[in-house]
């Protein structure tokens, strides 16, 4: 549902990145994404087929790479990868893991036609 | 011609969380505890706002931005009850942003405000993904919607610090099960704390305002006798 706005924060930071790498040319743009990033590949991928059409962007290629969701535990720092929801660290032990921020959605790689 | 693979690691919403940590850092700066409310339609949001405002009348300048699609009407409500509220309106969008947050900021409805509470636009699913610079989000889900919500929409739970489960009168009514809801909930958010109240009735509100206490000093103690 909130697709097109992500759709739209995805296209101004491509359009930024495809004048940096002038004159190559952007071909596609690699999206990793966790099962509680609450997007929809397809929903995402319409949007910005729309936002880009007639652009200079125009047939640039969204993949998506599904990942885990990651936790830390509030002790000792360590990093967790588990589905469901770790109920404690494997680490230290210690009860209640949070969900990382850093978790969810992000581009991973792009890559570029070279002229 | 070659193609070439470039390594990139870069958040989407980069712009959204940069924003957010400036809301942030001005909430810090203000003293102000800003809470983001999420939940859905018709789950109570609005109303426990209401009953937060007479809550903490006297005892702490509170203040609310309500955010929806159209309308003013939460925010006319929020007043009514007592507390200066702000409307924000989305048009078409499904959830509140930082952005839309800092733009408000000088509002003077939040002038002096110690206590921020934002209403979220009423979704399970779009306005978890989105820091607002919030010290805390709170859930709300109502008796009505049935205790299975938080496996279905785990990503608006394992983001909440609270649960809070409302319109417990009408719990004779419905086949919810406040212990099947608790236990859902922390199965996909193991730190989440539960408070089940009714906003209607009053019932377990003491739950919910001891939450605020420990976490906003300026909230003196109420008589909990009654």
């Amino acid at each position: 549902m909130h697709e097109l706005s992500v759709a739209a924060a995805l296209y101004d930071w491509a359009l930024g990145e495809a004048r940096t790498r002038a004159p190559k040319r952007l071909v596609s743009i690699e999206l990793e994404q966790d099962s509680l990033s609450c997007l929809n590949p397809d929903a995402l991928r319409f949007g910005f087929e729309a936002l880009t059409a007639d652009s200079e962007l125009s047939g640039v290629r969204l993949d998506f790479v599904p990942i885990e969701p990651t936790y830390r535990c509030g002790v000792c720092g360590e990093s967790l990868e588990t589905e469901p929801a770790p109920l404690a660290c494997s680490r230290c032990g210690s009860p209640m893991p949070r969900l990382s921020r850093e978790s969810s959605f992000a581009v991973r790689s792009i890559e570029v036609e070279q002229p | 011609m070659s193609m070439k693979r470039i390594e990139v690691q870069k958040k989407v919403l980069t712009k959204n969380d940069e924003i957010a940590a400036r809301v942030r850092e001005q909430f810090h700066e203000r003293g102000i505890f800003a809470v983001n409310i999420l939940g859905s339609p018709g789950s109570g949001k609005t109303s426990l706002v209401e009953l937060t405002a007479k809550l903490t009348a006297r005892r702490i300048r509170a203040a609310a931005l309500s955010g929806d699609q159209a309308t003013e009407n939460d925010a006319a409500r929020i007043r009514a009850a007592g507390m200066p509220a702000l409307q924000i309106t989305t048009g078409n969008e499904c959830h509140l942003n930082a952005s839309r947050i800092e733009n408000v900021l000088d509002a003077p409805e939040l002038a002096g405000a110690r206590l921020l509470l934002i209403e979220n636009v009423g979704n399970l699913i779009c306005p978890a993904a989105y820091d607002l610079g919030e010290a805390a989000k709170v859930a709300v889900l109502s008796v009505a919607e049935g205790d299975d919500k938080p496996l279905k929409y785990p990503g608006l739970f394992q983001r909440a610090e609270l649960l809070i489960i409302n319109k417990i009168d009408m719990l004779s009514l419905t086949d919810f099960d406040l212990e099947r809801a608790a236990a859902h909930a922390r199965e996909v958010a193991p730190h989440i704390e539960v408070v089940s109240l009714s906003c209607r009735s009053g019932e377990g509100l003491s739950g919910w305002y001891r939450w605020l206490e420990t976490r906003v000093p300026e909230l003196s103690p109420i008589d909990r006798s009654a």
